[in-house]
């Protein structure tokens, strides 16, 4: 039996159902009288509507087809948690009604007995567009003469600002050396495999509203339809049971929820809507889109003095809910885990007739990271150093904690723990990192790359939690978290019972349900564990401390002697004694002896972070195989060394670096919603739109350091980005180092993410053409 | 992303299958494995007013070695040349080539005619046949025609296939004794359309080599100048300048997988790679 009990689980508590085909998403919830619903969008990327004629799909049969103007909250927006102050704030309208501005901009809603038939009639819509100058880029946006987006944006500008620490201006001027480079990360989306969509029923005779949708914030969901709609909180439910994945796309609020639900209103039915492929590439928000051109000053020494760069966002046709966090981030953390005392980065978001731009994975991590860490190797080459060295010389190390961080993001924060140094020397020792390039028979050139990465958990105060105890001594958790592939209910449960001193076996956990608590806000962020994680730990440990008081009372003994283990009350001699938790939950409740006018034995806790952020961290080494014939590469070793401070479930964590991994290497490799220059949109399906798959997934190896935070009880620090922030960076290095031993590469040329295979012989054949290397 | 109401037929003989072809003519599409007409019809690029389903069709199922050549049925599943011992032995490249089409999961349902009639540029079968000089037997209700797969596919995504007529074979003559086959290709992801791809068919008795280039240009090509060179035995010599006007010859296609000059690049590397493989 010990030697079960010391092995990991197989299986998370979600596995069974989900392996079984027994979980419950969106689309599996069918309901008496519903009706589908299909959405009319924009073809065009920027156009006047004249007019919109819904006769002929009425006469078709559609059962209601419903634009902007039988909206009667059309004058009203989603809501917005914050902005920051140098957004001109346009969001999008529910339904566009006198202009689009993006392929896929929703026009109209048709309501049909099935989803095809809704399709059918939503063909039959007549909209008569007239057409206006499309901006395609950023760089288009802001040329002379450029069609204007909307009036609040002169100049196609939704808002610029300028992050600065320390004085970058007179560091860089006095820095014995600088490097200037150009760096892309293109447009790319989070592409979970089930799309949006949801079921709204609306009960006419409460003036109730149940949602079923696939969000990682269904908390701000319904506060969305309970402000929009004018429900009372308490009347919306909205459920996220079984989420096919986020990655941040669903981690706002939108649109079409709180259409879907009004139609429900409107009818008087049941609605579904499930966002199909091309809706997801066309209308769920993108992200990454960033240009930028950083600068990094340093001594002869390798010591970073200054950096001065410039990001240019291509934000797309509105500011979405989540404004321009991405911005603020890739600012904010520019940085990285390095003491670099003088920053200044100017940050311009610029609209586009594209889709609106918010959250992926990372967000604005992976953009701040890449230049960083490619100038820091381009930087120990120009001054010999190798790549850990110079790393090694900046760094943020023990001695210099805390190390304060400014982000426009957060309250005041800093690095509080952690030990980078010692993960660098880590991942080298690990990975077996060296820095010679190797050939294969096949020809191929093959070199390690290196990168550390900053991850900023826990963002977003305040996560709530209720533990209760039945009067058989089964535990059940709520939380206000949503779960969509990070086995929340495992980890959940486990804090719940390391906390309480049951066994993980009789607690369960449900959550992804706003009935189950009156408040929550989701998963995403990397704030589960750090957030959702320590709500739980408070509920349970202060349920503890309640079960050991009444258990004193029964026992007629001194609380602080008694402990519980295995769900026994036990003495601190490790004696047992005759109370389970059951009978605890039996006398405080109604007809129990130590009644007190409580329904059952429980505990609510909000955990407040005081809007500070848990950082944790993580070192990338990537082997990197390059054909130099052909520019074709793939990664053929990769190991991470993290820190995750204390791990709940180290299986669990694993999976999300591994995932990050692979995220990350689709992200650097194939990832890009592409748009042709009339902004029309070219990668609708995922014959297009490419993301790593198993074939592009080498071994990865992962070890951990463990340094325990101060931020929060738990001593735990979020994962869920760790795994992809430093990839691209490293793969690149990588890459640069393969092709470089023959001098045989325009590192500029590698500066653009995706970097596919003929930008990679581009570069090469650039360099053949030119004979010295300014690098 | 469902497609347009349509009405479909699902016929257990050829016989019917070229009637309701007759009847319905362009009105009508054909499908079997629907790996490029379901994806078009969700999307309502296509919208065919009827849909005959040849799945049930036992005339166009089945792999058999008639005299010199290998016939194949039209419903015949990717997959399953692959697993044939018959298309290993007898038709080597044409197994070495299926091996590449999609995934496991797409071949299991995409068919033999099906390839030929999409006639996708990419398409690794047709690129087997052209350059196996297969044939293609095509029938109406009128007559059976058998043409080369070459005239067979006329252009991307174009065949000589009328609307009243059904793909029912591909022909392929039997590889001569001791043959050697190689076939690679480019793609973004194992799986993916090809950006490039070469096959060969070296029969060393026979002095033959058989060689062509696929995914470049609109239709896959038969290379030339370089089968020519290799029954002149010149061809180890002049290798690269053959390759690179092999190559030169394509019109070369610039989509968002690849621009038409680094189609070029790599198909010469996939030509001269493949004849390696066999002359080694």
């Amino acid at each position: 039996v010990s030697t079960i009990e010391s092995q990991p689980p197989l299986l998370r508590v979600e596995d069974r159902r989900l392996l079984t085909g027994k979980g419950r998403f969106v689309d599996d919830v069918h309901l008496d009288r519903m009706v589908h619903a299909a959405f009319v969008r924009s073809p065009y990327p920027h156009a006047d509507i004249e007019t919109i004629g819904t006769q002929a799909a009425k006469d078709a049969g559609a059962l209601a087809v419903l634009t902007a103007a039988d909206l009667p909250f059309h004058a009203e927006s989603l809501l917005v948690l914050r902005w920051h102050p140098s957004v001109r704030r346009v969001l999008p309208k529910f339904l566009a009604a006198d202009r689009v501005r993006y392929v896929g901009e929703p026009v109209a809603i048709v309501l049909a007995s099935d989803r095809y038939a809704a399709e059918d009639y939503a063909a039959l819509v007549d909209v008569n567009y007239r057409e206006l100058n499309p901006v395609s880029s950023a760089p288009a946006a802001l040329a002379h003469g450029a069609s204007q987006i909307h009036a609040e944006w002169p100049g196609n500008v939704a808002a610029s600002f300028t992050h600065a620490v320390g004085n970058a201006e007179a560091a860089m001027a006095a820095a014995p050396r600088r490097l200037e480079r150009e760096f892309r990360y293109g447009r790319q989306t989070g592409l979970p495999l089930e799309t949006r969509g949801c079921v709204a029923d609306y009960d006419g005779s409460r003036n109730a509203l149940t949602l079923w949708t696939s969000t990682q914030v269904h908390y701000a969901v319904r506060q969305n339809l309970a402000v929009v709609l004018g429900i009372p909180d308490y009347d919306v439910r909205v459920v996220a049971e079984e989420v096919g994945g986020g990655f941040g796309t669903k981690s706002r609020a939108y649109l079409e929820e709180v259409l879907i639900a009004h139609t429900s209103r409107v009818l008087a039915r049941p609605v579904k809507w499930i966002e199909d492929r091309l809706e997801n590439l066309q209308a769920t928000t993108h992200s990454r889109a960033i240009d930028t051109v950083m600068e990094i000053g340093y001594d002869a020494d390798g010591r970073i003095l200054a950096l001065k760069g410039r990001i240019v966002v291509d934000i797309g046709a509105y500011v979405f809910t989540s404004g321009i966090i991405t911005a603020e981030v890739a600012a904010s953390h520019a940085m990285g885990p390095y003491k670099i005392p003088n920053i200044a980065i100017d940050v311009v978001c610029v609209g586009t007739n594209k889709t609106p731009l918010a959250t992926y994975r990372g967000a604005g991590q992976p953009e701040a990271t890449f230049p960083l860490e490619c100038l820091i190797d381009l930087a120990a080459g120009d001054l010999g150093l190798s790549a850990p060295e110079i790393r090694q010389r900046n760094l943020i190390a023990p001695a210099d904690l805390p190390y304060p961080v400014q982000s426009t993001y957060s309250g005041p924060c800093s690095i509080e723990s952690g030990d980078f140094p010692a993960m660098l020397q880590r991942a080298v020792a690990a990975s077996g990192y060296h820095e010679t390039v190797e050939t294969t028979t096949g020809g191929c050139s093959v070199a390690w790359g290196l990168a550390v990465g900053l991850e900023s958990t826990g963002f977003l105060n305040y996560e709530s939690a209720r533990v209760q105890i039945d009067t058989r001594g089964n535990v059940l958790v709520f939380s206000g978290l949503t779960s969509h592939g990070q086995g929340q209910a495992t980890t959940l449960s486990r804090v719940c019972a390391r906390a309480l001193g049951v066994d993980e076996q009789r607690v369960s956990t449900r959550l992804g349900d706003t009935q189950l608590l009156p408040f929550g806000r989701g998963t995403f962020a990397s704030r589960g564990i750090v957030t959702g994680g320590n709500a739980v730990h408070g509920a349970a440990t202060r349920l503890r401390q309640r079960v050991l008081t009444y258990a004193g009372q029964l026992l007629q003994d001194d609380p602080t002697t008694l402990t519980i283990a295995g769900g026994r009350v036990m003495r601190a001699n490790g004696e047992a004694t005759t109370l389970v938790l059951g009978d605890i939950a039996r006398a405080v409740q109604p007809f129990g002896q130590l009644y007190e006018g409580i329904a059952s034995l429980e505990e609510t806790f909000v955990f407040d972070t005081g809007n500070r952020l848990t950082f944790a961290a993580s070192v990338h080494a990537a082997r990197v195989a390059v054909d130099r014939r052909t520019g074709e590469y793939r990664v053929v070793d990769y190991l991470v060394v993290h820190d995750a401070g204390v791990m709940v479930d180290e299986t669990i964590v694993e999976g999300q670096i591994i995932g990050g991994v692979v995220d990350g290497i689709g992200g650097t490799m194939l990832s890009e919603i592409l748009y042709d220059d009339q902004a029309q949109l070219l990668t609708g399906s995922m014959a297009d739109y490419l993301v790593a798959t198993a074939s592009e997934a080498p071994r990865i190896r992962l070890d951990h350091i463990a340094t325990i935070p101060t931020t929060n009880p738990l001593g735990v620090r979020g994962v869920g980005e760790g795994g992809i922030i430093a990839v691209a960076p490293a793969i690149v290095n990588a890459l640069s180092r393969a092709l470089a031993q023959s001098g045989a590469v325009n590192t500029q040329g590698l500066f653009r993410l995706p970097l596919t295979p003929e930008a990679v012989l581009a570069a090469i054949e650039a360099q053949a053409a030119k004979p010295v290397d300014p690098s | 992303m469902k497609p347009a109401p349509f009405t479909m037929h699902r016929p257990r003989a050829l016989a019917e299958v070229l009637e309701l072809l007759d009847r319905h003519r362009d009105d009508a599409r054909l499908i079997a494995g629907g790996q490029s007409l379901v994806p078009l019809m969700n999307l309502r690029l296509a919208s065919p007013a009827i849909l005959i389903d040849l799945n049930r069709v036992a005339d166009l199922a089945g792999i058999r070695q008639e005299g010199d050549d290998v016939r194949i049925g039209a419903v015949t599943r990717q997959q399953e040349l692959l697993e044939s011992r018959l298309v290993q032995t007898k038709v080597p490249l044409l197994a070495a080539a299926a091996r590449h089409i999609g995934h496991l999961s797409t071949r299991c349902r995409g068919t033999v005619g099906g390839s030929l009639a999409n006639a996708d540029p990419a398409s690794e079968l047709v690129l087997a046949a052209i350059t196996l000089g297969a044939q293609v037997t095509v029938q109406s209700a009128a007559q059976t025609r058998t043409l080369a797969a070459g005239e067979f596919i006329r252009d991307a995504l174009t065949t000589a296939l009328a609307p009243t007529e059904v793909v029912t074979e591909l022909v392929i003559p039997v590889a001569p004794e001791g043959s050697r086959v190689a076939f690679r290709e480019h793609a973004r992801r194992a799986g993916d359309f090809a950006i490039a791809a070469a096959a060969i068919q070296l029969s060393p008795k026979e002095g033959v080599l058989r060689a062509g280039l696929g995914a470049v240009g609109p239709i896959p090509v038969t290379c030339r100048r370089v089968e020519h060179a290799f029954r002149r035995g010149r061809l180890a010599n002049e290798l690269e300048a053959l390759v690179a006007a092999d190559v030169a010859d394509v019109d070369a296609i610039t989509d968002l997988r690849s621009s038409a000059s680094y189609r070029r690049k790599l198909a010469a590397f996939c030509l001269a790679d493949c004849i390696k493989d066999v002359i080694a």
